[in-house]
């Protein structure tokens, strides 16, 4: 079945990317639209993945694979990289929330009135890329798109950031490109020791594959290749799998990001325009989550099991680390960064706890964050586009002159603090759980990891008492800008703010999608 | 008699070759007969190019896979010769091109001159013998060195000064290198079986430093540090479109002859060429991250790229060189691209100065589309051909790691890659200057839009080879040794 469906979640942004690209500039109103039609676009087909998708048939699912390049490496073998699309429910949650998140991102950027035609191609460009991503099958693709990542990124950041945009966008393309050296380290290894049989005997040369179904089989390695389980290869005193495995770890823990590699997460986000912040904490930062699952944990659970502690000690560590950063902060922008370092933290604790629970909240705390993130980073967006200000000191009593968005940050701080009944206690419960029930790990990480949850209600308590509630003052004149939420904002927040009461209301909705996925890793 | 008869018939075996000494005599009937400024040196020698790269590609057919010998033992012609005469060809041509595009008012003697290296570079793609490799390399080498010095200015004879003492250092060296291999091996073909049998009765060390000696013109030739303080100046102040030509041809062919050393397998060079990687890309990048000038930076960043081709050099139990052979293909629409765009901004900034970009890209955005695929060319980010080419050759290290059972291998391999990811600091800035920096003056040139397409070519050669790499990959698969 190559419906081409999937693919048109690549496409059809490439293709308007590539139309916005070409219009002349006196249809300058009509990119914005454009964009958005595709981005409705994509949402109605998602909607479609996920009508038909089944959630208890395992594997992937609305597969579309094309044959792309055979490389022929030296005379004896052939590198045999494919075009595969495909969901199983792990990666359906993610296109489900990317979706979302550029949705919502697009509607915040009709505020971009500088150079909207690069704007535009570029958001849409990364949306597909974005997207790539996480229906990739082949790993190699999956790669380009990981890596193709970065130049609209680096431009957005760098074109429409703030005063110091030039220094935050260069960092946060370095970090991310040692990051992704390491993985293409281990993408190479990997294709080099996995073998697609039916291949081989049909070409009668070795035939080495991508395919992210034969490299998480082990029976397809080599014999006495290098990432071969027997292979007692040692490289700098760790056996090469173990090497590869830490690569991974610390490739994806970039982007995730975790301490102590963390230092370009603070620095993007305050330089970057409000929707491009939306988009690096609601979804690009879930890719390095998605990445361990996938390919750190998926291709090497033997490995795997050894590092858990480690796993969620650094989770612990970017827990307690965020939360304490995020105390200290003044800048509201940049107080909402180091909560999702601290928010991040619980992904890595669910992972390390490898079993069903610890995974599944892993899953459901990326999800939840995606949604919360968003919500915060336009909050923080609602004031600077009003102000030119982000400084927590600075309001005071807001209130009383803008009682609608004050609902909202209720909904997102509480969501994010870990209330009951909103998304963000599901995926910090599962993710302690899972961590309590782990024989590997020591009961005083988790313990430990509640106090991130302690922290995070004192500086989002905090922050909400001091700027919200008592009597009404600014700083200098900010008062006459300060209006409540317009439509679109409205529109933004609420569909956020929806979202988060359902999934928190329901968390089997997004259980049940990614169940059967969570299940085969074990 | 026999020898006569054997002269006849090599000699029909380099009717390319004959082509070209012929065809650069008439050139120089041509040149003192013409006036100053005419136009038929140039249409001499694209002709005489095109029927040079014709002639070469007609012996694919018939030649047998481990090549013939031509002239006793003085030539070896295979079809790894052949692709990289094919190659050579090519980069002469695009300069030709290149230097007709932008109007160039070189004088015939230019030409003349290039089409010398063109010979030079011609033979030492053939050859296995010390004596014929360091005739042909100082032909290369004497041309260059005239090439630099031709325009009249006081920065020109510095770097050309230079170019000449840093090149007859180097050449000296290798000559005495070649003298202690003669006196080691009874002769100088290090192919020759009398040659392999004698060495192998030395110290493995001893024959290490004679090598890197040797070694040493080559290295000079390659741009690899530390024989690379020229690069910079002479890469400056030289005409891009002939330093874009000399960035690729004696590279490319410098690296055949290092691999032909390593493939006759009478030495073990991987320590000497692992310590020359690694000096290599130090030096490259870091000295190129603080350079405020294109061709300066291009210059650097040179080294650094001789540095990823040298790592498809080195030697395992599975070794063809197979990496090393694709880099350089797709390094001549790379770099030579790279060298394109630096002329096309250096007509509309006025100068080579990174600072001096600003805002060219916001006014011509399809030229900053351009600049940004060079430059990930350059970097090797997908969707460009320099991917393809650094996944290639990391994964010849990766190959050679599991079969050396060795950890420097894969120290060497996340050496290469954090350079590479380095890399992208300088690279970008190309961009970054294009299109992120504002201009504070009026435009003072008119984005020229013809050049623009031109160079849309190397930027879509580059995204169509990574799509479809088989073309390059089958081309460099046959012509394997």
């Amino acid at each position: 079945m190559q419906s081409g469906l999937l693919s048109s979640l690549i496409i059809l942004p490439l293709i308007a990317s590539i139309v916005i690209l070409l219009l002349p500039e006196s249809y300058k109103g009509s990119y914005r639209w454009i964009a958005l039609i595709v981005q409705i676009l994509l949402l109605i087909n998602t909607g479609t993945f996920i009508g038909g998708f089944e959630a208890n048939h395992t594997g992937y699912q609305f597969l579309e694979h094309f044959e792309w390049i055979r490389l022929t490496l030296g005379k004896t073998s052939i590198l045999s990289i494919d075009y595969i699309v495909g969901i199983d429910g792990l990666s359906l949650s993610m296109v489900a929330l990317s979706v979302i998140v550029f949705f919502v991102a697009n509607i915040s950027s009709f505020s971009i009135n500088k150079k909207e035609k690069a704007y535009y191609s570029l958001f849409l460009l990364l949306s597909a890329s974005v997207i790539g991503c996480f229906i990739a099958v082949d790993f190699f693709l999956f790669f380009i798109f990981f890596e193709f990542m970065l130049l609209p990124m680096y431009f957005l950041i760098g074109i429409w950031g703030g005063p110091n945009k030039a220094y935050a966008s260069l960092k946060f393309i370095i970090y991310t490109l040692v990051g992704s050296v390491m993985i293409l380290v281990v993408m190479i290894a990997l294709a080099m020791s996995n073998v697609d049989e039916f291949f081989t005997s049909e070409y009668k040369r070795t035939v080495f594959s991508f395919d992210f179904r034969i490299l998480s089989d082990q029976a397809n390695l080599l014999n006495g290749s290098l990432l071969n389980i027997e292979n007692p290869i040692k490289i700098f005193g760790v056996y090469a799998r173990d090497f590869m495995f830490i690569l991974l770890f610390i490739g994806f823990g970039i982007k995730l990001p975790m301490v102590p590699f963390h230092t370009w997460l603070p620095d993007a986000h305050v330089e970057a325009p409000t929707p491009i912040s939306v988009i690096l904490a609601g979804i690009l930062l879930k890719i390095g989550g998605y990445g361990l699952i996938r390919i750190a944990f998926g291709f090497f659970p033997d490995v795997a099991v050894n590092y858990g502690l480690l796993i969620s000690i650094i989770g612990l560590i970017s827990i307690l680390y965020g939360g304490f950063n995020a105390l200290a902060q003044k800048d509201l922008k940049k107080l909402i960064a180091y909560s999702s370092i601290s928010h991040m933290g619980f992904v890595l604790l669910g992972i390390g706890a490898f079993n069903v629970e610890g995974f599944n909240g892993a899953i459901f705390q990326m999800f939840s964050h995606g949604l919360l993130s968003s919500m915060l980073f336009l909050i923080a967006g609602v004031l600077y586009e009003r102000t030119k200000n982000r400084e927590i000191q600075n309001f005071k009593g807001l209130a009383k002159i803008m009682p609608i968005f004050t609902v909202m940050v209720a909904i997102a701080f509480f969501g994010s603090l870990g209330l009951p009944s909103l998304s963000g206690f599901i995926g910090e419960f599962f993710t302690l759980f899972g961590s309590f029930q782990a024989t590997t790990i020591p009961k005083v990480i988790p313990i430990l990891g509640v106090l991130g949850i302690v922290l995070s209600a004192i500086y989002l308590l905090w922050t909400f008492q001091k700027m919200f509630f008592g009597e009404f003052w600014t700083k200098e004149d900010f008062k006459n800008n300060l209006e409540d939420l317009n439509q679109k904002e409205i529109i933004m927040l609420g569909i956020l703010g929806v979202l988060t009461l359902l999934f928190g209301i329901f968390p089997n909705i997004l259980f049940d999608l990614v169940n059967h996925t969570v299940i085969q890793f074990f | 008699m026999t020898e006569l008869l054997e002269i006849l018939n090599s000699s029909q075996n380099i009717l390319p070759e004959w082509i070209l000494i012929i065809g650069i005599l008439f050139l120089v009937v041509i040149v003192s007969f013409q006036k100053d400024g005419s136009k038929w040196p140039y249409r001499f020698s694209f002709l005489l190019v095109l029927s040079y790269t014709f002639s070469a590609s007609y012996y694919y057919e018939n030649l047998p896979n481990e090549g013939i010998k031509l002239f006793g033992d003085l030539l070896l012609l295979d079809k790894t010769s052949l692709f990289f005469k094919q190659l050579v060809a090519l980069s002469t041509i695009v300069f030709l091109i290149h230097s007709r595009l932008f109007k160039y008012k070189f004088d015939g003697e230019i030409y003349f001159l290039v089409l010398c290296i063109l010979l030079g570079l011609s033979i030492l793609a053939m050859t296995t013998h010390f004596l014929v490799i360091y005739v042909s390399i100082e032909l290369v080498s004497i041309s260059s060195y005239v090439l630099v010095a031709t325009k009249n200015d006081k920065k020109n004879f510095e770097a050309a000064i230079k170019y000449l003492i840093f090149g007859a250092v180097s050449s000296a060296i290798m000559l005495y290198g070649i003298s202690l291999f003669y006196g080691i091996g009874h002769t100088l073909n290090f192919t020759d079986s009398v040659f392999l049998k004698s060495i192998a009765t030395n110290s493995a060390l001893i024959i290490q430093i004679i090598s890197f000696l040797f070694l040493a013109g080559l290295f000079f030739k390659i741009a690899a540090a530390p024989f690379q303080s020229w690069v910079p100046d002479v890469y400056e102040v030289t005409s891009t479109p002939i330093i874009s030509f000399l960035s690729f041809a004696p590279k490319a062919v410098g690296v055949l002859v290092v691999a032909r050393v390593v493939q006759a397998n009478f030495v073990d060079l991987n320590t000497v060429l692992l310590l020359i990687i690694i000096i290599s890309l130090i030096v490259g990048n870091l000295a190129a991250l603080w350079q405020t000038n294109l061709k300066r930076m291009l210059g650097y960043s040179g080294i650094a790229q001789a540095g990823f081709i040298l790592i498809g050099v080195l030697k395992g139990p599975q070794t063809d060189f197979y990496g090393a052979f694709f880099y350089i293909l797709t390094y001549l629409p790379i770099t030579m691209g790279a060298f394109f765009l630096a002329d096309i901004l250096k007509k509309q900034a006025g100068s080579d100065e990174m600072e001096d970009f600003k805002g060219i890209g916001q006014k011509n955005i399809f030229l900053g589309l351009n600049a940004v695929i060079i430059m990930m060319a350059l970097v090797g980010l997908p969707p460009t051909v320099g991917f393809m080419a650094k996944l290639m050759v990391f994964s010849s290290i990766i190959n050679l790691g599991e079969d050396m059972h060795s950890s420097a291998y894969y120290g060497l391999l996340i050496f290469g890659l954090l350079n590479a990811s380095i890399s992208i600091y300088y690279y970008l800035k190309v961009p970054y200057f294009m299109l992120i920096k504002k201009s504070y003056n009026q435009p003072r040139y008119n984005p020229d839009f013809f050049l623009t397409v031109v160079l849309s070519y190397f930027s879509i050669a580059l995204v169509v080879f990574f799509f479809y790499p088989d073309y390059g990959t089958e081309w460099v698969r046959k012509v394997l040794f």
